[in-house]
Formats: C-alpha cells, structure tokens, sequence
C-alpha cells in the first residue's frame, strides 16, 4: 500500500530537535545559575498567597502588560508545525517540510502601513511530490484563520527543492486559484484532516 | 378435561397460565396421584397427531412437567423409558419442531441423574441423524434449546463423544456441518464453545480444513448489538470466542495463516485489529514447530504494519505478534536463528539511513522482540550491535548517531526486561546460574562505555539531546544484572558528578537526567554512591560561607536529591545535619543556614523511605529533630540562627516528622517537643505591647510544632488564654507579616484540633461573634477580619454546631466603606486549600464543608444583593467569587439561576482581575459539567467573553481564559445553538488574534479554529 506513496520512507527529525522557544527561556536562566536552584531548593517553603492584598499582586501584572511580545518567525512556526503531513502520519515540522529559517516576516515598510509580509518556504520530502501544493494550501489556510489580518500570507516552494517549484508557488500565490480550489469538497476534507492535530 | 388438554388451549393464550397447569400434573405426579406411565399413554394420541404443532405442544407440555418435578420423583428405570422415549421422538419428528421441547426435558431428565456413555452417545447420535442441519429448525429459541442439550452432552460426556469420533470417520464431518449457517448471536457463543473441544482436544485428521472454515466463515465479526438486547451479548465476546476457535489446534494453521494474512490487507482499520489479535492467539496456541514453519512469512507480511504505520494501534499489536513468535520459538535454538536472521538483516539496512521513518520502526521491532526472551535478546544483540557500531562509527552526521545511539538504548533496556537489574532478576524466578546468565551485551560492553562516554565529551556543548542519549545508554548498562563491574560503573557516575558539578554551557538541560542517573545507580548500587559520589558533594559543601561565595547552592540542590533513594537516605541526612552543626558553630550567616535546612527539608519530604517511627523510638527524631528543638530551646539569641527564616524552616522540619510519629511517642516526648517552642511559656527579654511575654520567633517554629501534634495530644493546659493572647497578637500594630501569619494559623490549628466543646462556645464568641458586632468601630479592621476568617474556616471544617449562626453574619464585613473589598477577597481563606488545615497534620476534615459554606454565606449576599449600593455590590459579587471558586459543580448546580446572572455581572467589574478569571473558569464549569443551564444565556454570555477577551484593560489572564471558554462554548452545544454567532466571533476574534501576548494569541488561535470548524461537515463521509 505504500507503493502510492511519493515518498514512503521520509527523513525524520527528532520532536527534541525542532525548534521550540522553551529553549531560548532556558537559555536565559543559564544566565542564572545560582537563581534557578536557590527557587528549586526553598521552594517548598514560599508562603501562599494573601487574597486580602491581591490588588498589590494584580498592579505586578499591569507592568508585564506594556511589554509587547511581537508575532515572531518561531510563532509562525509554532502555527504550522503540527499540521499533519497527507501521506503519512507526522507532522510537518518532524518531516523538515517546514523550517524555521525558512520563515520571514518583513514589518511594515512605513509607520503609516500597518501591513506585514509573512513568507514562507516549504521544502518537499522528494522533488517530484505530487502533493507539495496541498501541503502549500493547508499552510496558508492554516495561517489566514491564525494570524490577524493585517498580515500578508506569501507560501512559495523552496527554490530547488521542487521539480516544478515556480508552477507550484504561483499557483499557491493566485489568490482566486486559492478560494477556487477550497471551493472542492475533497480537498477541504484533505486539509481538514491535515490540520486536525494543530492544537 | 384432562390436564394434557387445558395445557394445549392455554399454550396459545397464556404461557404464564400454560405452566400453572404443568405445575399441577407435577404436584400430582410428586404425590403419587398420578403415575408417570399414564401422563405419557395420555400424551399418546397428541403425539401420534397429525398436525406437527399439536405434537410440539404436547412434549411441551411434558417437558413444563418435568421442570417443575423435585429431584426424586421419577425413578431411575423411568428416566431411562423418558430418554429412549424421547430420542425416538425426536427422530420421529422430521420436521424438528418438537425438538426444543424433547431437548429441554433431556437435560432436565439429565439434571436427575447421571446418563452412562452409552445413553449419552445414543442421545448425540440421534440428534446428528435427525436434526442435521440445524438450520432446518426455524426458532432461533428452539436452536438455542438443541445446542444447550450439544453442549452439556459435550462438556458432560466428552469421552462418550469422543468415542463417536473415534468409532466412524463419519461423525466430525457431520458434527461440524452441524452448525452450518447459524446466525443468532446468542446461538454463535454456544457454537463456538462446542466446536472449540473437538478442535483443541481430538485429533481432527483431514476434517481440520472443514473445521476451520467452519469458523472462519463468521471472521470478521461485525456484529452490532441490538440497543436492548435482553442476552447482553457483545462483539467483543462473540470475537473472543472466536478468535479461541480459530487458535484451537496447530492442524489449523495451513488454512488459518493464509487466510488472516488476506485479511491483513483489508482496507478495514477493525478487521486488521481483529486479524492481528487472531494471529496472536494463534501464535500462542499453535505449539513451537506450528509455528517455525510459518514464522517468516508471517514476519515478511506483519512488517509492513510497522515499516509503513498506518494507524499507531495496529503497529503495536504487530509489534506483539512478531515478538510473540520469537518468545514462542525461544525453546529451539535453529527456529529461532531461521526467524531472527531475517528481522536483524533487514532491520540493520533500515538502520543504515537512519533517521528516517523506517529507521524507527526498525528500533521499535528490534526492542519488542528482544523484550520477550533472553535468547532472543542476546541473538538480536549479537547480529545487530556489531553493525550498528560500525555504522556509529562511519556516520556523518550527529543526527544519524544520535538516531543510532536510540536503537541501542531500546536494545539496552530490552536487555534490563529480560535479564533484571542488580535488585531484582527479570524473567524465569529461579535463581539464575552463572553460565545461564550470559548477556550478549558482555561482549560488547567496553566498545559501548567507549562509544558512549566518548559521545558524551566530545560534541560541542549545545548537543544536549545527543548527551543525553548517550547517558541513558550508559545508565541503562550500569543497571543491566551482572554487565558492568563496580569500577566501570563508578567511572560513570564520576561522569555524572561532572555533568551536575562542573560549570558548563547547556548545563540546565543535563543537570536533571545526571541527577536521576545517581539516583537510579543508587538504588542499585547504595555503596558505590557513598564511596564516589558522596565525597565529592562533601567537599564542595563548605563549613562556613564568610566568603560569600553562593556556588554551594547547587552542590546542596543536587546532593539532597539523592535522599530520594530509600538506601542512601539515612546517609545524606547525617552528611547534612554534620553540615549544619559546623556551619552554626563557625558563625555562617542565615542565608547560609537556610539553604542547608531547605537540603534536609527536601531530602525529608522527597524521599521514597518511610519517616514513619514506632511508638517508642523514631531514629530521626534523636538524629535531628531532639538536637534543632534543643537550639530553639536554648532561646539564647546566638548569632544567625535567631532568623525568621531558619525558625520557620526549624518547625518545617519538625513538622515533616513529627507528624508521622504515634501519638504514643508524641505525648511521650510531648514536653521536650513543645516547651522549647513554646512562645508564650518563659521569661523572655521581649515583651508585646499587649504585656504578654511572647518571643516572636518562637512563635513561628512553635505553630508547625502544633500542627504536627496527633488531637490527642494537646499541648497547652489554658486554652483560653492562650487563644486570647494569639489573637491579641494576631490584631497587634506592632506584629510582623510573619509572625501574623503564624498566630493566625495556630489559631486555625488549635480550633480544629483541641477545642473541646465547653470551651466551644467561648471561643466561637471571643473570634467570631464579638468581633463581627463590634467590626464598624474595629481599630484594625483588615487583621481583625483575617482573624475571623481563620477562625471561621478552622471550625467550619470540623463541623462545629455554633458556627452555624455566624456564617450568615459575616456578609455585615462586606458593608465596611473601606475594608469591604479586601475582606470580599479574604473570603476566598475560608475554602482555600492550605497547607496547615490538611489530614496529614491530623485536622478535622468534615465531608461536608463546602457544602455549608456555600449553602451559608452566600444566599444572604444574593438576596440583599439588589438593595445595596454599588460599591457594596461589587463587594458582594467578589465574595461571592471567592466561595464559589473552589467549590465543584456538584454543590452549586441548585443554585445556578441565582448565581448565573451574578456571574456575567461580574465579568463586567473593572479592576478585580481575579474575580474576573474565576468567573470565567466557573462558566466554563458549569459549562463542562450542564451546559443546558447556559443555554439561554448565549446571546448575552458570548458578546461579554468576546469583550472581555479584547478589552485592553483587562489582564491577560482574563482576556486567555475568556477565549478559551468561548472554545469550550462551540463544543459545548449543538451547531444550531451556536451558528448565529459564528460570524460575528469569527470577525471579533481577529483582535485577540493581534493580541500583545504570545499566550492570549495562542488561546485566540484555538478558540477561532474551533468556531470556525463549526461548519463544517462532520468527518466520516471522506475518511475511510
């Protein structure tokens, strides 16, 4: 049954491998060693909260409210990583089908614009798969319902990693090719079940 | 008119009124009215009549009698005419209808008394002459008769039947076509249980082909249960049974083999399921030479499941199967070598382009099959770690080594399965002999200490996760049984030392897995722990901190982790209490102190040894709890130890033991416990503003002491003065944060536990009423609450009678211009869980009071709640929050039409965060739990969450939990209840969607995906 499979024996990469940002925040404790131990050690001894002077610990939280935490490369990795590859049962990120470097935003080009620029390279498993343009597909629409609108979705297939890479991205870049083909029932099920397991 | 006749003309009206009538014959019968030989002769002319129904009716009615006639009645030489009476019948009756009949009074003729063989073989004879097929008997009830009497007669007279089979080559093909074309379900499960004795017990000769496909003809089971089967009878038991069926003998396996192998391509996720779990029985049953002559081919096609996995189940059932036949072959060695040859060939290619899928599944298969049998494991290991060494060894990257270390450490652990760890011995229970116990591993043990340590040092730093494969390698061959000698494995835990001591980058990461390392290895190895390791933490735990220097902090992080083995517990205890000792008596500071208390309280509580003592001795309280009390006792204000921190840290400790201790060794040691913590019981030089003698730091220790105390053991003689002077203390200006805290919860803990009830009504007066009357004028109105609040919760959990009046009252503290809303929000002490009121501290826990809280004190607040003012509204909607979010659905679920309405109020108040995210979790409750309740308030529920989850003003917590529980609101009712919404949540979520926060972001993301599936058609009409 695996003979109708592009590819039926994929590269895998470890889940301990992709890019996560739990790794930045741990790298950043390093930056304290002696912190993180000293909480791990007197844990068992900080007092409970006082709800009688709650208003104090809610004003703590109005400071962490004025810092921004941009939508970054790795948020938009996070959105699309987990999307199920249609062949087999892993998911894009595992398959190195989509990478972090792969991933570039562009800020707005002026202060008056509020538009940002998304685009996304995605690398085939082999360069004669035929389902590159579903997997384009369940990329963008994952990220048009997931991203705010002021947002500009540009998925292309890696250059040279396809063997009709440009036909695949200009067809994935023709907005009304795009609605046209969601339109086909069979292909809204396919990108269903590929984005089933993102959380 | 005769007996026989009523019966005939009741059978069709009432067979209620029909056996009332067999019942009398039989009471006639019993009392010798009527003779036995006379109710057949009168059955005579029915049974010689020529319509077939009447003849049915009148066995009937003879087997209605025979139901209901005590044991005794009909005499052995009558049972015999009965049986060879009715056996002609049911040849007689071409037709069969009278075959249920004679079947049922045959096994109760049978119940009277034993048949000899020859009855037996006489009876199943008959039944096969004249009853074959069976189909030819339409009522699946009168079926299921016929196969009752089939059954007992096998499972009764097997040896007769057997001699049927034995006598003629006519008899099993007959019997087998017997069943033909059965398809009741309840008639299915006795089939199969007949059928399954010739096929496991007899030879079947040639017929076994006919047999099997006798059974194999209902495979798969597709059964569906009626939805009010009266028998109960499920797929999963008509599966079971025959499944049995087919695994009965080997002679099977020419047919079953190849037929299940065709199933195995179905394109039905269940009959795979049920075909591997046939394989698997069949495996097990078929017998060890069965097997070898199809274990290949059955490996050549189960591979498939795991190479190129479909569905995650079906890959694990595989995995059994094919570990199955190799634990099945293990007792010959040249089967085993045939059946392993081809999985290590072919699972070594996979690994040599590894990491890919296959790659993985090749580990996988390679440790399930090793997992099962010590031969297994050792051939697998001798034809696989060669290859895969040289492959490690000519990789190019260090994704395909790691990938390659994580076949070995699968092989590794499969290799602990089968041979045990330095505890315990895995596998055959005897005590192995040395010879016995070869490991495989043993050859290629100092290639892989190589391999894996040089792993470990030589890759760039950043490399956690390769590190950390290659420690759990080497962690699992130090605990492999008799692989590793004492001195490689202490080469390894110096290894560890490094990992957790020396200052490296990406350290954080490895640290844990170093640490559980030498926790493993200590409990299989306590001594080499002690002897390697315990030094090296020793000398890194300085006497005195003068220097300043903080680095003994991880050395003590990491070395009180150790205590959780049972085996080195005592040790790291003593090592710790010596540190402690030299550190008071070379003046170090507190922090310094405190860091060595917090070591021995986590070395205390994390521990899998059991703190628990005997009524006379508790080896831990002469070690360190008798020597921390005597420093409290000594009151002397030396230096650093007299610190807040180090107090309560002191009664922590206590705590952690004492409590465990009998109340025996407690009163026993009761003085010597408490006097040196008694804040209240010597001249002190301090003196509180109110003129108690009081040492403020005692009071801290001496409140973990109380709680430690079994309630039998009670420490103090005036109880009165004692709760007068802490609560003197508690409301004092001049008392610190702490030692507030800390009287408060004595307060708690000596109303739960040692108030006895003529002292009841005093102290429900002196903290509770009095205070609450005299609020309004209070001087010190916020302490005075936390107070009442304390007492309140300490005996509402008891259950005390005299609170029952208070509790309604307490909304007056909710009236207070100024302190209402801090106390709105002090409500939530009441049902807070703590640490203090717990059963581990010997605490009256009644089951009940939640309940009564909440039946209490908020009904007064909802009833007042439209005449008050705003400000106190907003006060009563934040206490109203703080009770009700720690209660379960359960306890609310009567109140919700008062409490709805409160709830969306409160997601509009502004500044009470707090309220705010308990009243969207408990929307989200009630949610889980009734969502018919909400129903009708969708249409104001849903535009409030979506303000409230893109108002900048609220907090992130609140704007988060809001989304998420507009997601549970798209799940949580039918699609026609929430469409109308769809759009407009669909357009507003685009805010949150831009949210500054990563995590409400997320939440927004989820929340929209769910809402926007709404549409959807459901899953079904494409997949499969």
């Amino acid at each position: 049954m695996d003979d109708n499979k592009d590819n039926a024996n994929p590269v895998i990469l470890n889940a301990s491998d992709l890019p996560t940002r739990h790794g930045e925040s741990l790298l950043k404790k390093a930056d304290d060693p002696i912190g993180i131990y000293l909480g791990g050690l007197l844990s068992a001894t900080q007092p409970i909260d006082d709800p009688f002077d709650e208003a104090l610990s809610a004003s703590e939280s109005e400071s962490d409210r004025d810092f921004d935490e941009e939508i970054d490369a790795q948020e938009i990795y996070d959105l699309i990583a987990p999307i199920s590859d249609p062949e087999h049962p892993l998911s894009l990120g595992s398959l190195a089908v989509v990478n972090l470097p792969d991933i570039h935003i562009s800020r707005p080009s002026s202060a008056r614009s509020r538009i940002s620029t998304v685009v996304i390279d995605i690398t085939p498993t082999i360069t004669h798969c035929s389902l590159a343009t579903v997997i384009g597909l369940g990329v963008r629409v994952r990220l048009e319902q997931a991203l705010p609108p002021r947002f500009r979705i540009d998925v292309r297939i890696k250059e040279g990693t396809h063997s009709t890479g440009d036909a695949v991205t200009k067809q994935l870049g023709d907005k009304e090719r795009v609605a046209a083909a969601l339109e086909n029932n069979t292909l809204r099920g396919v990108i269903r079940r590929m984005l089933s397991t993102c959380e | 008119m005769s007996d026989i006749r009523l019966y005939l003309v009741e059978h069709e009206k009432s067979r209620k009124e029909a056996s009332q009538i067999a019942i009398r014959t039989a009471e006639r019968l019993q009392s010798k009215e009527l003779k036995l030989l006379d109710l057949i002769e009168a059955l005579g002319e029915f049974l010689n009549d020529n319509d077939p129904s009447v003849r049915a009716k009148a066995l009937a009615y003879l087997a209605d009698v025979l139901e209901s006639v005590p044991r005794g009645t009909v005499s052995r030489q009558q049972r015999e005419l009965l049986v060879h009476f009715l056996t002609t019948r049911i040849n007689g009756d071409a037709e069969g209808l009278g075959a249920a009949a004679c079947a049922n009074a045959l096994m109760k003729i049978e119940e009277f008394g034993k048949w000899d063989a020859e009855r037996a073989a006489e009876c199943m004879q008959t039944i096969i002459q004249s009853l074959h097929p069976l189909r030819q008997i339409r009522q699946q009830s009168e079926r299921y008769a016929v196969l009752k009497l089939i059954n007992l007669l096998i499972a009764e007279y097997r040896e007769a039947i057997h001699g049927l089979h034995q006598a003629s080559s006519d008899f099993m093909p007959t019997f087998i076509s017997l069943f033909e074309g059965e398809k009741d379900p309840r008639n299915l499960m006795i089939v199969f249980s007949i059928l399954n004795v010739p096929f496991s017990e007899w030879e079947l000769g040639a017929y076994a082909q006919d047999g099997f496909e006798a059974v194999f003809n209902y495979f798969p089971i597709t059964f569906r249960p009626p939805p009010d089967d009266p028998y109960g009878i499920t797929a999963q038991d008509l599966k079971d049974r025959l499944r049995d069926c087919i695994a009965a003998c080997g002679s099977f396996a020419p047919y079953s083999f190849p037929a299940l192998l065709d199933k195995l391509d179905s394109s039905s996720l269940n009959t795979k399921r049920d075909t591997l779990a046939a394989l698997h029985s069949c495996i097990s049953n078929y017998g060890t030479r069965t097997v070898s002559l199809y274990a290949v081919t059955l490996w050549d096609a189960l591979k498939f499941e795991i190479l190129s996995v479909q569905e995650e189940d079906l890959a694990d059932k595989a995995l059994d199967v094919i570990s199955e036949i190799g634990a099945q072959l293990s007792v010959g060695r040249p089967q085993l070598v045939a059946y392993l040859r081809p999985i290590s060939k072919e699972c070594s290619e996979h690994l040599e382009d590894a990491p890919t899928k296959q790659s993985k599944a090749a580990g996988q298969i390679l440790e399930a099959v090793a997992s099962r049998t010590r031969e297994c494991a050792n051939l697998l290991v001798a034809h696989v770690v060669p290859h895969l060494v040289a492959l490690f060894e000519g990789a190019d990257s260090l994704a395909k080594r790691r990938s390659l270390l994580e076949v070995l450490v699968q092989l590794l652990k499969a290799s602990v399965k089968v041979f045990g760890d330095w505890v315990t011995i895995a596998g055959r229970g005897v005590a192995d002999t040395q010879e016995d116990t070869y490991n495989a591993f043993s050859e290629h043990k100092d290639i892989l200490v190589t391999l894996l340590v040089g792993g470990q040092l030589s890759v760039p730093a950043n490399e956690v996760a390769f590190k950390k494969i290659c420690l759990e390698g080497l962690v699992q061959l130090c605990m492999c049984r008799n692989l590793l000698q004492d001195q490689e494995i202490s080469t390894l835990i110096r290894q560890c030392l490094d990992l957790i001591l020396d200052d490296y980058e990406g350290k954080v990461e490895l640290r844990g897995p170093a640490i559980q390392a030498l926790v493993d290895i200590a409990h299989q190895k306590p001594h080499l722990i002690i002897d390697h390791a315990f030094p090296r933490f020793l000398s890194l735990i300085p006497d005195n901190d003068t220097a300043g220097d903080l680095g003994y902090v991880p050395v003590l992080d990491a070395f009180s982790n150790l205590a959780q083995e049972a085996k080195v517990f005592d040790l790291v205890i003593l090592r710790l209490r010596n540190k402690l000792d030299a550190a008071i008596r070379e003046q170090s500071s507190s922090t310094f102190l405190c860091a060595l208390l917090s070591a021995l309280l986590y070395a205390l509580t994390h521990t899998s040894a059991s703190l628990d003592g005997t009524d006379e001795d508790c080896p831990l309280y002469g070690q360190l709890i008798f020597p921390l009390l005597q420093r409290v006792g000594d009151g002397s204000n030396q230096s650093n130890f007299a610190n807040n921190r180090v107090y309560e840290l002191v009664g922590q400790l206590c705590n952690v033991v004492l409590r465990r201790q009998t109340s025996a060794f407690q009163k026993k040691h009761l003085i010597e416990i408490y006097n040196p913590v008694d804040a209240f019981g010597e001249s002190s030089e301090n003196v509180d503003a109110s003129g108690t003698l009081l040492n403020p730091l005692k009071l801290l220790a001496s409140s973990y002491i109380v709680a430690a105390l079994q309630r039998d053991v009670v420490p103090i003689q005036d109880l009165r003065k004692h709760l007068s002077t802490l609560s003197d203390i508690a409301t004092a200006d001049s008392t610190s944060v702490e030692v507030r805290r800390a009287s408060l919860r004595q307060v708690s803990l000596i109303l739960n536990k040692f108030l006895s009830p003529d002292n009841a009504e005093f102290a429900v007066d002196l903290l509770c009423s009095k205070p609450i009357g005299d609020f309004a004028a209070c001087a010190h109105k916020k302490d005075s609450a936390r107070l009442i609040l304390a007492s309140v919760k300490a005996l509402l959990l008891r259950n005390e009678r005299k609170l029952i009046p208070i509790l309604p009252e307490l909304r007056k503290l909710l009236l207070d211009p100024e302190y209402g809303r801090p106390v709105a929000r002090g409500f939530a002490t009441i049902l807070q869980s703590d640490d203090f009121l717990t059963k581990e501290n010997h605490c009256k826990i009644s089951p009940l009071y939640r309940q009564k809280a909440f039946s209490l004190i908020v009904p007064p607040l909802t009833t007042s709640f439209k005449e008050e003012s705003d400000a106190i509204k907003r006060n009563y909607l934040v206490a109203i929050m703080s009770i009700v979010k720690s209660l379960p659905y359960s306890v609310i679920e009567s109140d919700l039409p008062s409490l709805l309405p409160l709830i969306l109020q409160m997601l509009d108040l502004a500044d009470e965060e707090a309220t705010k995210v308990a009243a969207v979790e408990t929307l989200g409750l009630i949610l889980t739990e009734n969502s018919a309740a909400m129903a009708s308030y969708l249409s104001s529920l849903i535009p409030r969450l979506l303000k409230a989850a893109s108002s900048k003003s609220n907090s992130g917590a609140v704007r988060e939990t809001s989304l998420r529980c507009l997601a549970n609101i798209a799940a949580a009712f039918s699609v026609d209840a929430v469409i109308p919404f769809r759009k407009s949540v669909i357009k507003e979520l685009t805010r949150p969607l831009d949210d500054s926060r990563r995590a409400v972001r997320a939440a927004a993301v989820k929340c929209r995906t769910k809402w926007i599936e709404l549409d959807e058609p459901k899953d079904g009409d494409i997949s499969e």
